[in-house]
């Protein structure tokens, strides 16, 4: 194989040093290799972006936080979004805070067949990107019967159990095995500023931590910031 | 695989078929068959809810599985489904194809419209079917002069799912179907002719003989689309419809299982019992292929 | 010789009054789409199904607060780059792969080929958490590539050029081979041009399946300037669930080049029928 591709490479620079000028040269290459050459280019050019996008896009989060069903201005780069990164001094040029606000899904009404914003919602959930999101109050508790909804009993959650441990909110799970008592999965937050400055639900908001979040401190963070915004 | 020492031309021909499959088989392994292993891994778990892991249970998503009257029932709608779907779906659209390939004026605009349905958005073709479909105000009934509730009778929601579907598919058939035509050589249309062979002969001795293998693969692609059908059923029918148990899917009470109850190890489990069905029905078609596919 | 002519002549008309019937029940929801877009909310939720037409006035300003609403030129630019770069890529692995599996023979060919099959039998929703996954380990979010990314490969087409070089007559390649040309010589000059009409029917899926899927550009480009025209137009439904006229507005805005794709691609279908069917 090797010894075949040098007399090749052999015979081929022979015929190349025999064509004259450089233009014909290069015309004689192109009319050969031209495919090669497009594929060549085209691999080394998708690799090279492929490496550099590894490299140097920010993959990680210091949180990220879904509200669901609503038009209010929350999102990335919002006032909100301004004041929390501010609150918090994270450098968002090192990881991303993430405000989503689009995603419409109402576990309530039951249609969740086919709703691509809640195949999403769950794919962040179970890939543990989401950390917190917020519905209202009948929503979150239907969606707590899925289990995709982190316990609040559970010892992560100890300090913020400790502060907010007057607001819960509680669904039953369809797992009987995992308990047949109402658990607490929400907080309910309808006085916060999210609210009372930015409307996002007409009448209740509760937030819920996602079954897999990785940045329960920030919840509380963010929790603290939305209820001292509004004092 | 027999044993044998290839020769150096077969060793050539082999390796250059290894460097033409290889983008796409390392794409499949990466993109496709990782998430498939994974699947199956899953399936053997209790998925941890409420930010508890997942614990490992053997094999009781399938035995609870099994032993589930609507998992059967999800089976047998999806079979009914791709009983209505594949035969119908395929017969009109080869007809329409033949139609289509003839030179008469037009055809290229009926070409287009009969691939409308393809690119229209679901929401709107929900809509319309809704609308034909409602036992007060539709189309349907209004026509018939009847009060027949197409979409809540349950002995009837099933056909009323099936034609949406058989219409949804005309133009995917039909355009594969065009594609096979248009390889079939002219020059055997032309002798036919002279021999005086009616169009009629002509499409039961030619078209459908050197048809067979695009046909082939419709079928198969279909039957396995059939079986894995999914968004028909929640476009059209309501969480409440009474009909639903009668009408949902394999893949439908799948999705229920993943997503709606957050149980995604049974989904898992549910899933590779479906693998494993259409896997049979495949070798089984695969069977068949050799005996009713004309190959030159 | 007169009956045969009238017999022909019926046989044209019995075709065209099919041709009639079925295009008219393909056509309805889209004649009903953008009829939808025209009405009043009040005329579109209206249960008397016989209101087809918009009765207070055709509303074309439906279209003009979708237009407005969304910077519609660069979701279409997003969605025929991805397009594109999607049927490439299909076409491309899906040619060199069908022809392997086609044509030529080598160990393990069944095995492989069973793998390809076995991809279109499951589901489509398990692929979709793995993938995504996958994209954002690669910081690929919001990307081009992040969109195309699922679509590098094709199972379906993989089978359907694999059934197009079967079809094609033995002989052929023999000849071919005599004549001293290796194995990728002999495919690219002879073998692929014959299987156009299938490439370009593949082309024609690609494009339509990369064009309908929402949930994959929805969950990798969430941002509004990466984001394809679906992805955007479902925002949009959600935005407007109450407003019929205006979710049909943006659907049909979302349909249009998908049409005017298929148009030209169709010319591609009517010239396979001149080179293939002529020469063979």
């Amino acid at each position: 194989m090797m010894e075949r591709l040098k007399s090749w490479f052999r015979q081929e620079k022979e015929k190349i040093r025999n064509i004259d000028t450089f233009r014909a040269k290069a015309e004689y290459i192109w009319q050969y290799y031209y495919l090669w050459i497009i594929g060549i280019v085209c691999a080394v050019s998708i690799t090279g972006f492929v490496i550099y996008r590894y490299n140097t896009a920010i993959k990680e989060n210091w949180f990220f936080i879904t509200f669901t069903n609503t038009y209010a201005d929350v999102g990335n780069d919002s006032g909100l979004w301004d004041g929390f990164v501010e609150y918090t001094g994270y450098d968002t040029t090192v990881k991303n805070v993430e405000f989503n606000n689009i995603s419409f899904f109402d576990c309530a009404q039951g249609k969740m067949a086919g709703n691509e914003y809640y195949q999403m919602f769950v794919a962040h959930t179970d890939t543990g990107t989401l950390d917190a999101v917020t519905m209202e109050k009948q929503s979150l508790e239907a969606l707590g019967s899925t289990g995709r909804l982190m316990d609040l009993n559970d010892e992560r959650c100890a300090s913020i159990m400790e502060k907010y441990g007057d607001r819960l909110v509680y669904s039953v799970p369809y797992d009987e095995e995992y308990s047949r008592d109402p658990v607490p999965v929400g907080i309910d937050i309808s006085d916060s500023i999210l609210m009372s400055e930015y409307s996002i639900y007409p009448e209740s908001c509760v937030l819920g931590i996602g079954s897999q979040a990785q940045h329960i401190d920030v919840v509380e963070q963010f929790l603290d910031y939305i209820f001292e915004e509004a004092k | 695989m027999k044993k044998q020492k290839m020769s150096v031309a077969q060793k050539k021909e082999a390796m250059w078929s290894y460097l033409f499959v290889a983008p796409t088989i390392i794409g499949l392994v990466v993109l496709n068959f990782y998430p498939i292993f994974s699947t199956i891994y899953q399936s053997f778990f209790k998925t941890g809810d409420f930010g508890l892991g997942n614990i490992f249970n053997g094999v009781d998503n399938y035995v609870k599985l099994m032993s589930d009257s609507t998992i059967w029932q999800a089976f047998w709608n999806t079979i009914k489904y791709a009983i209505i779907e594949v035969p119908f779906g395929i017969a009109i659209a080869l007809v329409l194809a033949v139609f289509l390939n003839k030179k008469l004026a037009g055809t290229s605009a009926f070409r287009t419209i009969f691939f409308l349905p393809m690119v229209c958005a679901p929401a709107a073709v929900a809509m319309v079917w809704k609308w034909l479909y409602n036992s007060q105000f539709g189309l349907l009934n209004n026509i018939f002069g009847t009060q027949i509730e197409w979409i809540t009778n349950p002995k009837i929601a099933w056909i009323s799912i099936g034609v949406i579907g058989v219409w949804s598919i005309i133009g995917y058939n039909m355009v594969l179907f065009i594609s096979g035509l248009q390889e079939i050589p002219g020059d055997y249309y032309e002798a036919a002719r002279i021999d005086g062979a009616s169009g009629i002969r002509q499409f039961f001795d030619i078209t459908i003989p050197l048809l067979s293998p695009t046909t082939f693969f419709i079928v198969q692609t279909r039957i396995i689309g059939a079986l894995t059908i999914f968004d028909l059923m929640f476009m059209v029918m309501d969480k409440t419809n009474v009909a639903l148990s009668k009408v949902q899917s394999v893949v439908y009470l799948f999705y229920d299982y993943s997503f709606n109850i957050g149980d995604k190890g049974m989904g898992s489990a549910l899933v590779v019992i479906l693998l494993i069905f259409i896997m049979i029905v495949t070798v089984i078609l695969q069977a068949a292929e050799k005996k009713f596919v004309y190959h030159n | 010789m007169e009956s045969y002519e009238t017999k022909k002549r019926l046989t044209t008309i019995l075709i065209y009054v099919i041709l009639f019937i079925v295009s008219f029940i393909m056509i309805v929801p889209f004649a009903w789409m953008i009829l939808t877009a025209l009405k009043t909310n009040q005329e579109a939720i209206s249960v008397n199904p016989f209101y087809i037409f918009p009765a207070s006035g055709w509303h074309w300003e439906n279209f003009k607060t979708v237009w407005k609403s969304y910077n519609f030129l660069i979701l279409y630019k997003n969605t025929l780059l991805m397009i594109l770069f999607r049927v490439i890529c299909a076409c491309l692995t899906a040619t060199m792969a069908g022809y392997a599996f086609g044509r030529l023979k080598f160990p393990g060919k069944n095995a492989l080929f069973s793998l390809v099959l076995i991809q279109m039998m499951v589901p489509a929703q398990i692929f979709i958490i793995p993938q995504y996954v996958m994209v954002s380990k690669l910081g690929m979010l919001n990307t081009q590539f992040g969109l195309v990314f699922p679509g590098i490969v094709t199972a379906f087409g993989t089978y359907l050029l694999k059934v197009g070089y079967e079809g094609l007559p033995k002989d052929l390649e023999e000849a071919a081979g005599l004549d001293g040309c290796n194995v990728a010589q002999r495919f690219l000059k002879i073998m692929m041009p014959l299987t156009r009409s299938s490439m370009v029917s593949l082309g024609i899926f690609t494009a339509v399946f990369a064009f309908k899927d929402l949930m994959w550009p929805m969950i990798v480009c969430s941002k509004a300037e990466t984001t394809t025209l679906s992805a955007a137009l479902a925002k949009m439904q959600g935005q407007y669930t109450s407003d019929y006229p205006a979710m049909m507005a943006a659907a049909t805005l979302a349909v249009v080049p998908m049409v005017v794709i298929y148009v030209i691609f169709q010319k591609q279908f009517v010239e396979g029928i001149a080179t293939s069917g002529g020469k063979l």
